[in-house]
């Protein structure tokens, strides 16, 4: 009796063992094709971007020297800006080279906001000058814009039917809406797929690098391949400035504002 | 059976059992490494996307080719681009404009392209005022340019149906005298399109705050400044 009880016991770790194993190799397995396929797709994207805003037969011309991308993509700036400035709604600068978030509206800048700490995934880097070129020298249009505040925040009141009621009604002192409001953290999605992160420093600016891994666009991709579904990438940038700022510029911006990018 | 048989039996058995229980040990270690790296991996995608982004773009750089030489190109960019930066710089007017922040009631004076002051006003409320049949305003102040089209002296302000509406009173005929406030608006008002201004107030406390029915309020000395400064057809831009 006592031996076969130590043969089923041995049996039945003996099994587990190799179930623990079988399963953390599967976990390993799956985390190892979810990452080369994150990867690739990343690789992949940047070469279907380059393909197709890069350089093009009787476009102007693009000159691809590092002595000279300086130049290039200053003057990408300017004539984003000025196109931008022939418009009549308030567009957004995001100038990475300065650290500064800027609005402009018909070509004067009314607000500078200065980057607490900037991360991007290096996509832009990435780009060939030609398609930094074509893609940056023009301003690029908002596609979709999310924040974690109101874009207005509107308080609705009933008329009072009697002077009264209105003197019972009347606010004893303005409520100051900018301190009462939540942490103020902006998504703005760009034409070409882009996207635009901006935080709330008074949240902490540290949270903008860790956003770009775990529970951003990695979490979002776990749950579409459970979902059975291809992960996604999106090129993004992620900028850190004063609840102040932040909300200024978010306030400020017309949904399908449009955007001028200086890397 | 014998009490040693049993022993012996015990040793037999009880060893393998050990043995077996340091073996577990060491999988669910292994497994828990494992899984720890897979977790690592996939947390660090974006540091692995960095790297194969920056092998990617210096693998790509260098394509150029063209007849003229470098240094030619480059003299040509400048040149543009000088004439970009003119064209870009003479957006900003020379002229006197007023720029009001509405959401942090904050306003900035410029005269030939400096600042000269900068202060708390009060902007529109954003409050909805809804009187039934219908009728309802939102006291916001417009985003965008305005140009200041006229400039008074002990302005007087003519309250508009809702002024009334607000106070739970009735609205008077469109030119009763009850319609007429003095000493309201302070020393000076600087109008704008669709009866929006720029004016002084009774309620300084609220400068800083966003309380106004769509006009932009200013204490009496920044006001005098604005007002002498800024003439007809200067800009404000409201963001």
């Amino acid at each position: 009796m006592r031996d076969r009880k130590y043969i089923f016991i041995d049996m039945k770790t003996s099994k587990s063992k190799k179930l623990l194993i079988g399963i953390s190799l599967l976990i390993l397995f799956v985390a190892l094709a979810f990452t080369s396929l994150s990867v690739f797709l990343s690789a992949r994207r940047l070469s279907t971007f380059n393909e197709r805003y890069g350089q093009k037969e009787g476009e102007k011309p693009c000159y691809d020297h590092p002595s000279l991308q300086k130049a290039v993509k200053e003057i990408a700036y300017q004539e984003a800006f000025i196109s931008m400035a022939e418009t009549d709604s308030i567009g957004l600068i995001v100038n990475l080279s300065d650290s500064l978030l800027q609005l402009s509206l018909k070509g004067v800048i009314i607000h500078s906001a200065p980057m607490e700490s900037i991360s991007d995934d290096g996509f832009f880097s990435a780009m060939d000058i030609c398609s930094y070129q074509n893609l940056f020298s023009a301003p690029l249009e908002i596609t979709e814009q999310y924040a974690t505040v109101e874009k207005e925040p509107i308080v609705v009141k009933q008329a009072p039917k009697s002077e009264a009621e209105a003197l019972a009604a009347a606010t004893p002192f303005a409520v100051d809406s900018v301190k009462a409001q939540r942490i103020a953290d902006v998504e703005l999605t760009i034409r070409a797929g882009l996207k635009i992160f901006i935080y709330d420093s008074s949240a902490g600016c540290k949270r903008a690098g860790k956003h770009i891994g775990i529970p951003g666009e990695t979490w979002q991709n776990i749950k579409r391949l459970v979902q059975l579904k291809r992960p996604q990438y999106q090129p993004a940038i992620h900028i850190c400035v004063s609840k102040n700022d932040a909300l200024s510029i978010y306030r400020a911006l017309p949904w399908k504002a449009l955007v001028v990018v200086k890397v | 059976m014998a009490d040693s048989d049993l022993d012996i039996l015990e040793d037999i058995f009880e060893k393998p059992k050990k043995d077996g229980a340091k073996k577990l040990i060491i999988k669910i270690i292994v497994s828990v490494f494992i899984i720890f790296i897979s977790a690592m991996l996939v947390i660090n995608i974006p540091v692995i996307r960095k790297m194969v982004f920056s092998v990617k773009g210096k693998a790509e750089s260098f394509s150029f080719s063209q007849n003229d030489s470098i240094t030619e190109i480059q003299a040509r960019l400048e040149e543009k681009l000088a004439k970009l930066q003119k064209k870009s710089i003479a957006y900003t007017p020379v002229e006197p404009y007023f720029v009001a922040n509405m959401t942090l009631n904050e306003f900035w004076l410029y005269k030939n392209r400096e600042l000269i002051l900068h202060g708390l006003c009060s902007t529109g409320s954003y409050t909805q005022l809804e009187a039934g049949n219908d009728r309802k305003w939102i006291f916001k102040t417009p985003r965008g340019v305005l140009k200041i089209l006229g400039k008074k002296t002990a302005p007087v302000w003519k309250k508009p149906d809702w002024a009334f509406i607000e106070e739970g009173l009735p609205v008077p005929s469109a030119n009763h005298p009850s319609r007429l406030e003095e000493g309201v608006l302070g020393d000076y008002a600087l109008t704008m399109r669709d009866s929006y201004m720029i004016h002084g107030t009774i309620y300084k406390r609220h400068l800083g705050s966003p309380v106004t029915h769509g006009c932009v309020r200013l204490n009496d000395e920044d006001l005098e400044k604005v007002y002498k400064t800024m003439n007809a057809g200067s800009k404000v831009y409201f963001y």
